[in-house]
């Protein structure tokens, strides 16, 4: 890992080419965002039949939707078509998985007496309820309202356990395999996904989650924790 | 960093020489960057004072730049792999001089990044 790195003697100049690097990097991805939510928009209107038949989690709001979402959305993808079941069930995955991280975590910051530990489980609060923030952000512009709810059995599980017999759990359990699952799950979305922003959301997400299962096999390690 | 240094810096190539006192701690994941293949990029994992900030560099970054035959997955990661220093420490300079938001690396700014002209 790492070292801190400085700029200061050529910042002015780079910042010029940078600045211009970015705006120009903008444009492109909107205007890619545009034709892509074009291209789905088209693909969408063929797979709404299936879509609303098997359709038992999304609130049927398309009008609301519409009046809701910024312009730049209304304006390139106007139909607003709901989620493929695929989608749903990632968005409920997705937020189960991390209000689980989250939960688990606050209780390890009272049921865990090790300090490293601790710091992990901050970590993991910081990002997770980030993650958890961009995901709604989408879920809700495709209609999807219900807030997500930790797993009770992961959670249940560890909540009669303090010191060591906690972090073992927690480290096996969430830290390690929360992660695992993550994995695949944010992965298959953003290679799989129908909806363009719930893919880019999960491609954004999985470096994240990718660097929290390493975190997480190297507290494994340092704990002597077997997953 | 002193003033005559970066006067120096500017009439003289400099190798790019990085690691030094930022007023922001910048780390890197060791973690595999994870692939794109409807923006055609690489995103992975920025620690600037412990946040997790996602980096992006473009496919076409890595194919001018450090040897990548395609936008491929199986091509990139590697060109990652042998650009990371690189890519790193440019990266780096970029979230320094944003003031640690997201970035994404385009080829541009490596072709800059190296030459530094006036």
């Amino acid at each position: 890992m790492t070292k801190s790195i400085s700029a200061n003697n050529r910042q002015g100049l780079n910042a010029l080419h940078f600045g211009k690097a970015l705006r120009r990097s903008r444009r492109s991805v909107g205007v890619i965002a545009a034709l892509a939510a074009l291209t789905l928009s088209a693909s969408f209107a063929s797979m709404n039949a299936s879509a609303q038949n098997g359709n038992a989690v999304a609130p049927a709001r398309p009008g609301s939707d519409g009046a809701a979402t910024p312009a730049p959305l209304a304006a390139s993808a106007p139909s607003q078509a709901k989620l493929s079941p695929a989608d749903q069930q990632f968005v409920q995955d997705a937020g189960t998985a991390g209000a689980t991280e989250i939960a688990a975590s606050k209780l390890a910051l009272t049921n865990s007496s090790d300090a490293q530990v601790k710091s992990f489980a901050q970590r993991m609060i910081a990002d997770h309820s980030r993650l958890a923030r961009n995901l709604d952000i989408v879920a809700k512009r495709q209609g999807i309202t219900a807030a997500a709810s930790a797993d009770a059995s992961v959670t249940g599980s560890l909540e009669s356990l303090h010191g060591a017999d906690f972090d073992k759990a927690y480290i096996a359990q969430v830290a390690v395999e929360g992660h695992r699952k993550a994995i695949a799950l944010f992965s298959t979305e953003s290679k799989d996904g129908n909806n363009a922003q719930l893919k880019n959301v999960a491609a954004r997400a999985l470096p994240i989650i990718k660097h929290h299962y390493e975190m997480a096999q190297q507290l494994a390690k340092l704990k002597g924790v077997t997953s | 960093m002193t003033a005559a240094f970066a006067s120096l810096a500017s009439t003289v190539p400099q190798p790019r020489q990085a690691y030094e006192d930022s007023t922001m701690h910048i780390q890197f994941s060791d973690a595999v960057p994870t692939y794109d293949g409807d923006d055609f990029a690489l995103h992975f994992v920025a620690l600037i004072d412990g946040q997790t900030v996602v980096c992006s560099i473009s496919a076409e970054a890595l194919e001018d730049h450090f040897g990548a035959a395609s936008a491929r997955e199986d091509d990139l990661l590697p060109a990652f792999e042998r650009g990371r220093a690189r890519i790193r420490s440019v990266c780096a300079e970029a979230l320094d001089s944003n003031g640690g938001e997201s970035v994404v690396l385009r080829s541009g700014l490596f072709r800059v990044a190296g030459m530094e002209p006036e």
